[in-house]
């Protein structure tokens, strides 16, 4: 029992640290230009939460994608909200 | 105005929807997008037209919690979105007029645009207008799925019966989704896009503002209908504009004929500039792929515009003049090949590395052994033999459980392939990675809100994946012995 629960924890583990090495390798071959501009761009973790990072221009580096959100108002009036996130292809 | 029906709309847009070919096919809209779309087209018997519907269920993914969870907290992210259309003929841009001669139409294409319209069902939060709401996707559905239904069985619809599909959808949408909203649309087969309402930009800031979430929206829902996503995620699929052109008024429909035209060239060609500045291979063949989208928008579109006396016609480019992307793309594949030089050193250094680990395992290990049994036979009892100290939990547990071997083995591969491919992170998830963009979140507040720049952002982000990699690693190596002793007691 002991050695099964041990092989499968250093399986989940190594999974884990596939992960993150992945990603580390990603943030570093990004490098700081790839941060600062989101930096500028004012991705954080409130507008990431909420999918509302501010629209970008269009010279701007950092690429975001839109969505939206549609719902039927109390007097019959539709309100349509839109959501932007930083696209996955650049995250 | 039959041929450019939105030449009459005071609040247009126009777009292009990304294709290699200049020559969509209509029938391939909704075709293989999931269990979340109905489609339904088929041929006219009488006639040299085609009609298309489809119907989608999309869901809104811009947040760092996944749609099953956001959905509870923010029901209105979820929308149906319905396109219903019929072929129609149109002209096509051929034998362009030289300076100083009269407009041509062009080549008359039987087929040549899909008109018709898109409609937009929002979230009804009042149960019993949602349950009609509902009830009424699902006729819309059903009318989809029957109409497939006898396709396949070798009963196609009669042109008879085609048409009073199209007006079943119509009667469906306006009374069953009274609170849809609806943009008209022209597609034409090189991709040229035409969205428009038929009332003119209202004054009101907040329904303005609204009005152009919605096209913008339907745009991404045409183009995810219509073309498959090869060079960038399917819900990224930003990088076209869409481009309001007044087409009330002459003289901004001829500037903003030229304005959808420039500012698509530019966003392609900024995308493959962005890509090509990254370190990322892949993003760099990614750019060699929609440079083939931007050399055939160059050729199919960008050198001529519509007539702003008379849309259905075309006159050559005046204003915009053409990139020559031979040198980009030869530039891009210099940096392609460089790369993917160094990558096979790497992976050749990475398996070099493992193979003499190996091997230098086996070595040591029969040197002790051959030692100490020589040893024992010269010396006797009093040889004192070369331990080979290996921990009893590393050589007890894989002894115990071979295949958990074969599975670290494969764990280990994989991070192996992570590092030698330099965007393991996307081979591994292909999905938004939200503890990435929550890490990244973190990171960029902290640094906002202590008045650092992007050099402090940046070294925060490594160490705190360098630290999270280190006690992963640490507790890989001593989650055997604690669990022994967990057990144990």
């Amino acid at each position: 029992m002991a050695e099964l629960l041990s092989t499968l924890t250093i399986a989940l583990l190594l999974v884990a640290l596939a992960f993150c090495v992945a990603a580390l390798i990603r943030v570093i071959n990004g490098g700081v230009a790839e941060t600062d501009a989101m930096l500028r761009g004012g991705v954080g973790i409130g507008a990431l939460a909420r999918g509302d990072i501010p629209r970008q221009p269009s010279g701007a580096s950092l690429i975001v994608r839109e969505g939206m959100r549609a719902r039927v108002e109390a007097d019959g009036t539709v309100e349509v909200i839109e959501t932007r996130t930083i696209a996955r292809d650049a995250l | 105005m039959q041929g450019a029906p939105w030449a009459n709309s005071a609040h247009s847009y126009a777009g292009w929807v990304p294709n290699v070919g200049s020559h969509l096919s209509f029938s391939l809209i909704g075709e293989a997008k999931g269990p979340d779309s109905t489609s339904f087209s088929q041929k006219y018997d009488g006639r040299i037209a085609r009609m298309v519907a489809v119907m989608q269920h999309r869901e809104t993914d811009d947040f760092l919690l996944p749609p099953r969870i956001m959905r509870l907290i923010l029901p209105d992210i979820a929308q149906h979105w319905l396109l219903v259309g019929t072929t129609v003929p149109v002209h096509a841009a051929t034998d362009l007029a030289d300076d100083g001669e009269e407009s041509r139409p062009g080549t008359l294409d039987d087929q040549g645009m899909l008109h018709g319209v898109i409609h937009s069902v929002p979230y009804q939060p009042r149960t019993i207008e949602r349950i009609l709401q509902e009830w009424g996707l699902a006729e819309i559905g059903s009318l989809l799925r029957s109409a497939y239904s006898r396709l396949l069985r070798s009963r196609p619809l009669s042109d008879r019966e085609l048409d009073a599909l199209v007006s079943e959808l119509a009667r469906a949408v306006r009374w069953r989704t009274p609170h849809s909203r609806s943009i008209r649309f022209a597609l034409m087969r090189t991709g040229e896009l035409r969205l428009w309402y038929d009332d003119p930009l209202p004054k009101d800031g907040r329904e303005a503002r609204m009005q152009r979430t919605m096209a913008r929206q339907a745009y991404f829902f045409m183009k995810d209908m219509v073309h498959h996503h090869t060079h960038h995620d399917a819900s990224s699929d930003q990088i076209t504009p869409l481009v309001q052109v007044n087409a009330a008024d002459p003289t901004r429909r001829s500037a903003g004929e030229r304005k959808w035209r420039r500012e698509t060239a530019w966003s392609l060609s900024r995308t493959v500039e962005t890509l090509m500045r990254t370190k990322v291979l892949d993003d760099k063949r990614q750019a060699l792929g929609i440079l083939a989208y931007a050399d055939a928008f160059q050729k199919t579109l960008f050198g001529h515009a519509r007539d702003h006396d008379d849309p259905r016609r075309f006159v050559r480019g005046e204003t915009v003049y053409g990139y020559d992307f031979s040198h980009i793309r030869e530039s891009l594949k210099v940096q392609i090949e460089r790369k993917q030089v160094r990558r096979t050193h790497v992976t050749a250094m990475l398996v070099a590395a493992l193979a003499s680990s190996i091997a230098a395992m086996s070595m040591l290990s029969s040197l002790v052994s051959t030692r100490n049994n020589a040893g024992r036979v010269s010396s006797g009892e009093n040889f004192v033999p070369i331990p080979l100290s290996i921990p009893d939990p590393v050589l007890a547990v894989p002894a115990a459980y071979p295949l958990g071997v074969v599975g670290i083995v494969f764990v280990f591969v994989l991070l192996i392939s992570a590092i030698v491919t330099d965007d393991g992170a996307r081979l591994l998830q292909k999905g938004p990675r939200r503890s990435a963009q929550t890490l990244r979140g973190i990171t960029l507040s902290v640094t906002r809100t202590l008045g650092f720049g992007a050099r402090f952002a940046h070294s925060l982000l490594i160490l705190c994946y360098a630290s999270s990699a280190f006690a992963i690693s640490y507790a890989a190596v001593s989650v055997p012995e604690v669990i022994v002793d967990l057990l144990a007691r």
